[in-house]
């Protein structure tokens, strides 16, 4: 077969930075082997890129999804190039490759930790093997086997190549027993029963993190990779929103918005408050984006749904590439294949379809016979490790500019605030009021429901120049949780004012920052262009 | 026994035998009748480890938020195996930074094995084959400015990273003072007409609530008194007095298992192990797969608490992990006055990320939490006292040393207040005198909860031929039985159930052509000795992932075949308790006949 696909986007990887590329790079951390957690920061100047709202774009929390990790860089290139003029207002936070570890060398899911996946004591004994040497780990099926191996799947009588469970119930039997490429090279009768697969860093964040399993860490950010991003989020307020590109996706899937975890205060993926935002975001993302499918893996102890659920902030998770619709038939094709059997799974049946008709069967590995040394006769094949996962090199240059686009469709509609006034009232014996406006000119709330439930972050905060005990109402600071986009927001205050005096208001936003403000109790006539 | 300890065992034998009292000959003297600072504890762990070489080491498992030493020591006796050979105990205290006895009872504890070691037979005899973990203080930082400073009884649980606790862009710049210079944190109190308190008039050291009462006039009745709580200003000029003091979070909320968010769990860090101590704790424990007890001392009220923390928790602990549990209860429940058995969330209240809980549910661990000392101790009646009660004590018992008298200040936002109350030594510590006996008592408890991790033995080793087998005459059988003489299994049925760790190991290897055919354990060995659960792959090394238990012992067998009886040994590997291995069949036909021979029970009758 000719090469997969992602051996094709590897040029994009292995392309040398640029100067400017070396100057926005910074290591936020070091991997378990001691490689840096390279983040690109895009920001004009770059000096000033943790002063401005941030966004934060993630790929290759699993070392194999290189397809995530090269469409990062791109969208860095990207931003750079095509929307230098967004660079003095946001800053984009890139991390495109979280697990540099496993994306070393072939290539594994998980990072480094050794794992005893099966708990013998015995430390990555007994891997899966490529044993016929076509450079993928694939299945093994065997047709008939004796009963020390049980079958368990038949083939699928729409096409003999996918292997379903019988349907009993229609007269099918299993007739192969599956198993992962390798062997049994500790005697314990397992095959491949503990390679290298280490930490899944997308299943070591604390939301729902799942506790004693074997691919989750020892305690949640318990790897130098999520400890380091967690930090990273934990030290910079400035974060607006977040994309991870991985095996996640609540963008082309609606996200349940209807669950809580077991405490009942904590949304299992979304809160209900914060549907309606998130659904802006989401028809922004199919419309530029124009992605039509994706997969979902659970999203226990994930980035993205930590990233919301306990920062509360608003995160897109995205597959970044999803089967296209397949062209349409003629109608000679249909009338041949009428009568014929249904496929038990549509969907695997249109991955191979897929394959077959537009990839030249990339996807796909035709099933083999080999001589298992231990199993006898059976058959190696099935789907290519990650071909789901990564688009073919010619729509790369495309999906790039559509995600980027989308990325600076998200930073375009950042909340803004402005102000009216301060506006002061006289009041008669040595009263006075004053009012503040704060109004959202962004497209976007302040902060999600979910940051104000949290308490992650700070809210905005208002601070009077006026000593507290001279405040009949209205505190010293006022503190605004949640300013909705056209929303405005008036704060008010009643103090003594025994003179002419000027009052100071300072605003303090966790991302936009400090704005100073005053007005004065009796308005001199040059004032009001003075501010 | 090493010389030294042989050496130490003769210098004590006429103390033994001609003057035999109960108390030790510790190398290291230390007053127990008081209470030390950093430093001071500091000096007694390195004059106790240099004192005992042989079984003491020191730890650094820091540094701490504010660059302090975290200490641990390891008590373990080498020449019985190293510490992680053996099962292990943790006990720490003062996780809290105001929950100070905590500190002095872990270094009693330790001071007492350390000094009884040769001269107390059940207590070498425990120490020879367990390993302890101590961690005095877990957040040096807030007991040493609680020893230092100006504090109440409740200031400062937290350990001392500035937090913005008002979520204003400042860190810790509201915290409560000392305003009338007495040394305390006292409570504030002010003059108002329309108040709900009054001062007792017989002792106006006490305020009274006044509750829906009549006056001689038939009105209802208003007090003259409004209190303002804890002693303070308004130092940042928000409006607000001491809304954000010292730290704010709980590090007894940091922890792995069921671990939630702080709009969840008040007290908790942006994520699990937020802290250092935390983390290297944590880390270390991980570390250590022997750990199969754990204590973790707290004040205040007499309790003796296990897990869950939350109720959604409770089918967790399968039923036979609580017996274990509650029998160590138990017996704390005789050896601890007015300490009562409870289960945190039931009892309690919950707690979400809770540190027992992490030890317990997240790593198989048998552990508890003492909240030490109760004022049922005060009186001598059991109950608590009530104002009045209290006050007496204070002042026959306790010459009036914890109450700090009301004091005028002139406060500036509040005018002229009423300063004073019970100071930081009033209701959460024992007094002196009482320290040396709660810190032994719980020591005691300790090393009962200690002595029932798992100790495994084998019973003798059968090797005979099957009784079914009538034409393989070269077929035996290899038969073994394990026994735990403790209460705490060597997995817990939590762990098992979770599949927390390794399981256990037996091995069997055998000398010269000897071969094994299958393996299994023996499931009923009294009803159905003849049935096995068969294993074939891999038969020499089985996995046992729920242990042995107390209640249970495990039976394996191995068919094997050789010409004559199999001769070699057989090996149990658990994580909690020390590895047995034990020869069988007498030495090896070709090897050097002076190998010892290491007692085959088998050649016995």
């Amino acid at each position: 077969m000719s090469l997969p696909t992602l051996l094709a986007v590897l040029p994009l990887l292995l392309t040398p930075a640029s100067d400017q590329t070396d100057r926005d790079t910074r290591s936020i951390g070091a991997s378990r082997e001691g490689r840096p957690l390279e983040m690109i920061v895009l920001a004009d100047p770059i000096e000033r890129a943790d002063e401005r709202p941030g966004i934060l774009v993630v790929a290759g929390l699993d070392g194999r999804h290189r397809s995530g990790t090269a469409l990062a860089r791109g969208i860095a290139e990207q931003l750079r190039s095509h929307h230098a003029d967004l660079l003095d207002s946001v800053t984009f936070y890139i991390l495109p490759l979280v697990n540099p570890d496993g994306a070393a060398g072939s290539g594994r899911s998980g990072n480094a930790r050794v794992v005893d996946r099966d708990r013998d004591g015995f430390l990555d004994e007994n891997g899966p093997s490529d044993l016929d040497g076509d450079g993928h780990i694939t299945l093994m099926r065997r047709a008939d086997p004796p009963l020390d191996d049980p079958p368990t799947h038949c083939t699928d009588p729409a096409d003999p190549r996918l292997m379903i469970r019988p349907d009993r119930a229609q007269g099918e039997r299993a007739t192969h027993s599956l198993h992962v490429e390798g062997l049994d090279t500790d005697g314990d009768g397992l095959i491949a029963e503990d390679g290298l697969e280490g930490v899944d860093l997308d299943r070591n964040f604390p939301h729902l993190w799942p506790e004693h399993s074997i691919d989750s860490g020892p305690y949640p950010l318990s790897e130098y990779e999520t400890r380091a991003l967690a930090t990273f989020v934990i030290e910079h307020p400035n974060l607006i929103a977040a994309v991870v590109y991985g095996a996640h996706d609540n963008l082309v899937r609606e996200p349940d918005s209807k669950s809580m975890d077991i405490t009942g205060r904590t949304p299992k993926e979304l809160a209900a408050e914060d549907r309606a935002d998130h659904e802006q975001i989401r028809d922004r993302y199919r419309e530029l984006v124009g992605q039509a499918r994706s997969g979902h893996a659970g999203s226990e102890g994930s980035l993205h749904a930590w990233l919301y659920a306990h920062r509360g902030l608003p995160t897109y998770a995205s597959t970044l590439w999803g089967r296209p619709d397949p062209a349409q038939p003629s109608d000679e094709t249909t009338e041949a294949t009428e009568g014929a059997a249904e496929p038990r799974d549509p969907e695997e049946a249109a991955w191979l379809a897929y394959s077959d008709g537009e990839r030249d069967g990339d996807g796909f590995i035709e099933w083999t016979p080999f001589e298992h040394p231990q199993l006898g006769p059976v058959e190696i094949g099935g789907w290519v490790p990650g071909f789901r996962e990564t688009p073919p090199e010619e729509v790369m240059a495309d999906l790039t500019e559509r995600h980027t686009a989308f990325i600076a469709d998200l930073a375009q509609r950042r909340y803004r605030l402005e102000f009216r006034g301060p506006e002061i009232e006289p009041l008669p014996g040595g009263l006075a009021r004053v009012r503040l406006g704060i109004t959202n000119t962004g497209a976007t709330p302040t902060r999600s429901h979910q940051a104000v439930r949290t308490r992650a972050g700070r809210p905005l905060n208002v601070r009077l120049g006026i000593a507290a005990e001279r405040l009949l109402s209205g505190d010293v600071v006022e503190q605004v949780e949640r300013i909705e986009p056209g929303e405005l927001v008036i704060l008010e205050w009643t103090f003594w004012t025994p003179e002419d005096e000027r009052v100071d208001l300072q605003v303090e936003d966790p991302v936009l920052g400090e704005t100073l403000l005053h007005a004065y109790t009796s308005m001199p006539a040059d004032e009001e262009t003075d501010r | 026994m090493n010389r030294l300890t042989l050496l130490a065992a003769l210098a004590w034998l006429p103390l033994q035998t001609v003057n035999a009292q109960q108390q030790i000959d510790a190398q290291v003297d230390v007053a127990w009748n008081r209470y030390y600072d950093f430093d001071q504890m500091t000096d007694i762990l390195t004059r106790l480890v240099e004192a005992h070489p042989e079984l003491l080491t020191l730890h650094d498992l820091g540094p701490s938020e504010l660059g302090r030493p975290l200490w641990m020591v390891i008590l373990n006796n080498p020449e019985t195996g190293p510490d992680d050979a053996k099962p292990g105990i943790w006990i720490d205290g003062n996780v809290h930074g105001n929950e100070i006895q905590a500190t002095e009872t872990v270094l009693y504890s330790l001071w007492y094995l350390a000094s009884a070691y040769g001269q107390v037979p059940r207590i070498t005899e425990l120490v020879d084959r367990t390993s302890w973990y101590f961690v005095p203080c877990v957040n040096p930082d807030a007991r040493d400015d609680w020893m230092k400073s100006a504090h109440t009884p409740h200031s400062n649980r937290t350990g001392l990273r500035p937090t913005d606790n008002d979520r204003d862009g400042r860190f810790d710049e509201d915290p409560p003072e000392d305003l009338n210079g007495d040394g305390s944190i006292g409570r504030m109190w002010k003059r108002d007409p329309h108040g709900e308190w009054e001062r007792d008039p017989d002792d106006p050291r006490i305020f009274r609530r006044i509750e829906g009462e009549n006056g001689p006039d038939g009105r209802m009745r208003l007090g003259t008194w409004t209190p303002l709580g804890s002693e303070g200003i308004d130092n940042d000029g928000d409006g607000r007095i001491n809304e954000d003091g010292v730290g704010g979070y709980d590090m007894n909320r940091d922890w792995p298992s069921d671990w939630q968010p702080r709009h969840v769990q008040r007290g908790a860090g942006d994520h699990p192990l937020a802290y250092p101590e935390t983390r290297a704790l944590a880390d270390y424990i991980l570390s250590r797969p022997n750990l199969a007890a754990g204590q973790s001392y707290h004040n205040t009220g007499g309790m003796i608490l296990r897990g869950p923390g939350a109720n959604y928790r409770a089918g967790d602990y399968p039923r036979e992990d609580l017996r274990t549990y509650e029998a160590i209860q138990d017996a704390g429940v005789e050896m601890l006055p007015f300490y009562d058995k409870l289960v945190i969330h039931e009892d309690l209240y919950t707690v979400h990320g809770g540190f027992v809980n992490w030890l317990a549910e997240g790593l198989g661990i048998v552990s508890f939490t003492n909240e030490l000392w109760t004022d049922k101790r005060i009186l001598q009646d059991g109950g608590r006292p009530d104002q009045d009660g209290r006050m007496r004590f204070e002042d026959r018992v306790l010459f009036g040393q914890t109450f700090d008298d009301w004091t005028e200040y002139d406060h500036p936002q509040h005018g002229p207040v009423l300063i004073g109350g019970g100071s930081k030594w009033w209701s959460r510590t024992p007094p002196p005198f009482m320290l040396e006996e709660e810190a032994h008592r719980n020591f005691a408890f300790t090393a009962f909860h200690a002595e029932q991790m798992p100790e495994l033995r084998f019973d003798p080793v059968q090797v005979r031929r099957p009784a079914a087998n009538h034409l393989q005459q070269d077929t035996w059988e290899v038969e073994v039985t394990v026994v735990n003489d403790r209460l705490i299994p060597t997995r817990t049925a939590l762990a098992a159930k979770n599949r927390i760790g390794l399981p256990d190991f037996i091995s069997l290897e055998l000398d010269g052509d000897a071969e094994v055919v299958l393996a299994g354990r023996v499931p009923d060995p009294a009803r159905a000795p003849w049935r096995m659960e068969v294993v074939t792959d891999r038969p020499e090394r089985l996995a046992n992932e729920t242990g042995v238990s107390s209640r249970e012992p495990v039976t394996w067998r191995w068919l094997v075949r050789s010409e004559e009886a199999p001769r070699g040994r057989v090996r149990y590997q658990a994580q909690k308790a020390r590895d047995l291995e034990q020869a069988f069949g007498g030495p090896p036909t070709t090897a050097d006949t002076e190998t010892p021979e290491t007692g085959g029970p088998d050649d016995g009758p």
